[in-house]
């Protein structure tokens, strides 16, 4: 008899990292040099434009607060420096607006009176963060060869990829409180345990986190999370510890540079160099059900518990809902599961 | 096909967790259909299938008088009660329905709602009064009342002649008497008198029981 094969993990996969570098100043990489996580590859000029509306500090027409600037668009302007001026009281006294921010002034909207301010902060440098070969660099992106293991989820949550160094907060059976999370983890992708709660998922993305990994999160909370922080769930809805071995794995690679896909349902792990090797995959769907084999179960006897099976039935035994199926024992840890073969999957 | 929680609740005997089954929901649009191996599930996968067969994406094949159960229904069912149950409650039929040779049931049609356009529950309303000549000495009559079924055992082959007297409103394809031959099945005869349009069962205490009610008279 056969059952399903579930992939969980994939291991020295060849993978290609692409950065961003729209905003570059300089390219410092280039064609087939080797990289290694510390290493730049770009600096990145960051820029974001923040808004001052005139109109509403002078209380006056769009049109007036447009004669009160003191400066026109292109101009440089200093923190502090007086951006608009009004006389007030038969001209006796002088209201002024003082900018908020040092940068350059990019434009006026003549309907809501808002001066728009490109803030100039330091250009960022911009590190591999992952072992691997340059690929092609063009004016947007660079690409980096590598290899990478990588943990197949079930389910994602996210309109696009996300990445940073990985933090592992809890253990696998546990779950976060929200309470732990905090600007530490600014940028970085963190492991979440058994558990996702919609209150761990507004406090990470409030303090700034890029990704969350969680073995599970109930239903009806997954559904009401945004999808602007990526999330990916590895072993469905419910608390769900994430796989032993799939754990160790994030363990062995804390604080390394990860990648997740929400949809793909996947974490990426950039290995270093002396971890890579060649794989082939095999490519089977099924597995014949055997002693020995481990499985995963998806019934309502255990589900998301991963074992071994110890004794394949002959026939058709009956279950507690009084149907009957082909039945195989299964040992999870001390315990033994009596499961219908229909509800296993081997776990490669 | 995505359901919601009222979708399946109502079909379920029991208080059944919000938390549980929206995550039973989710596992199985991850999964796949999984092989029910509690009461619970098999309930659920029930609820599902009736949703299913509603929707019209499970389809139940009729020609006139005579209803196919759906393969997946007997699959999922411990017998064939239970696979004409969770028929006659998703596709509620009117008149006289023949599922193969496991049952006949007479459908009533009619509605009683309060004053404010409510279901009556646990309102003891008359249906219809049936008499039953099994070709023996004495005919069985019965008092069948409104949202209740019954079921009358025969043999496979044995037929059966029904006089049928509806009441309070209620009719068998528009008729208030009828007199119907029929041959049994492996469930026998049933009067669904639960009236058509059929008032789905609410996820509340109010619902549960009526579910319960309609399981007992089929088991």
């Amino acid at each position: 008899m056969k059952i399903p094969i579930r992939r969980k993990l994939l291991i020295s996969v060849a993978r290609v990292i692409k950065k961003d570098i729209r905003n570059k100043v300089k390219v410092l990489v280039k064609k087939g040099d080797r990289v290694q996580p510390e290493d730049l590859v770009a600096q990145l000029k960051k820029s974001s434009t923040s808004v001052a509306n005139i109109s509403h500090v002078f209380k006056v027409k769009p049109s007036v607060a447009k004669k009160l600037l003191l400066k026109i668009e292109g101009d440089d302007i200093k923190r502090g420096e007086v951006l608009a001026k009004r006389k007030e009281i038969l001209g006796f006294r002088k209201k002024g607006f003082l900018s908020p921010f040092s940068g350059r002034m990019v434009g006026f909207n003549d309907d809501t009176g808002e001066v728009l301010i490109e803030e100039s902060v330091p250009d960022v440098d911009l590190a591999a963060g992952c072992w691997g070969k340059v690929g092609s660099v063009t004016d947007e992106i660079i690409e980096i060869e590598v290899r990478a293991d990588e943990i197949l989820g079930v389910v994602g949550c996210g309109d696009h990829p996300s990445e940073g160094f990985l933090k592992i907060l809890v253990d696998r059976s546990e779950f976060l409180l929200p309470s732990r999370l905090d600007r530490n983890y600014d940028g970085k992708i963190v492991f979440n345990g058994a558990l996702l709660t919609r209150e761990a998922f507004f406090k990470a993305k409030t303090v700034g986190i890029k990704g969350l990994i969680s073995g599970g999160a109930h239903f009806f909370e997954f559904e009401t999370i945004s999808k602007d922080l990526p999330v990916v769930l590895t072993e469905g809805f419910g608390v769900l510890p994430i796989g032993q071995v799939s754990f160790e794995i994030l363990k062995r690679f804390e604080n390394y540079y990860v990648m997740i896909d929400p949809k793909e349902s996947k974490v990426s792990i950039p290995l270093p160099f002396e971890l890579w090797e060649e794989t082939a995959d095999e490519g089977k769907n099924e597995a014949e059900l055997k002693e020995g084999l481990e499985v995963r179960i998806k019934g309502e006897s255990g589900f998301g518990l991963v074992g071994e099976v110890i004794k394949v039935g002959s026939g058709e035994e009956k279950f507690p809902s009084g149907l009957l199926s082909p039945a195989c024992e299964v040992r999870v840890s001390e315990q033994i599961i009596k499961t219908s073969v229909c509800n296993l999957e081997a776990i490669v | 096909m995505r359901l919601s929680f009222e979708d399946v609740s109502r079909w379920i005997p029991d208080p059944i967790d919000f938390v549980s089954l929206g995550d039973y929901l989710g596992n199985r649009e991850v999964y796949g259909e999984v092989f029910p191996e509690t009461e619970r599930s098999l309930l659920i996968e029930q609820a599902i299938l009736r949703e299913k067969m509603r929707a019209g994406e499970l389809e139940v094949r009729r020609e006139g008088q005579k209803f196919t159960i759906p393969s997946e229904v007997r699959r999922l069912s411990k017998d064939e009660r239970e696979a004409v149950l969770v028929v006659l409650d998703a596709i509620s039929p009117e008149g006289v329905c023949i599922f193969e040779e496991d049952a006949v049931a007479i459908c009533l049609s009619g509605q009683i709602k309060d004053a404010d356009g409510f279901f009556r529950a646990n309102s003891k309303i008359l249906a219809c009064q049936v008499s039953l000549d099994f070709g023996l000495t004495k005919k069985q009559r019965l008092d069948v009342f409104y949202d209740d079924i019954l079921v009358f055992p025969t043999a496979v082959d044995l037929s059966v002649a029904l006089s049928i007297s509806c009441k309070n409103g209620f009719s068998i394809l528009g008729k208030r008497e009828a007199k119907i031959e029929v041959k049994g099945g492996r469930v026998g005869v049933v009067i669904d008198a639960r009236g058509r349009p059929l008032i789905f069962p609410s996820s509340d205490k109010i619902g549960r029981e009526r579910v319960k009610k309609w399981r007992g008279a089929l088991q």
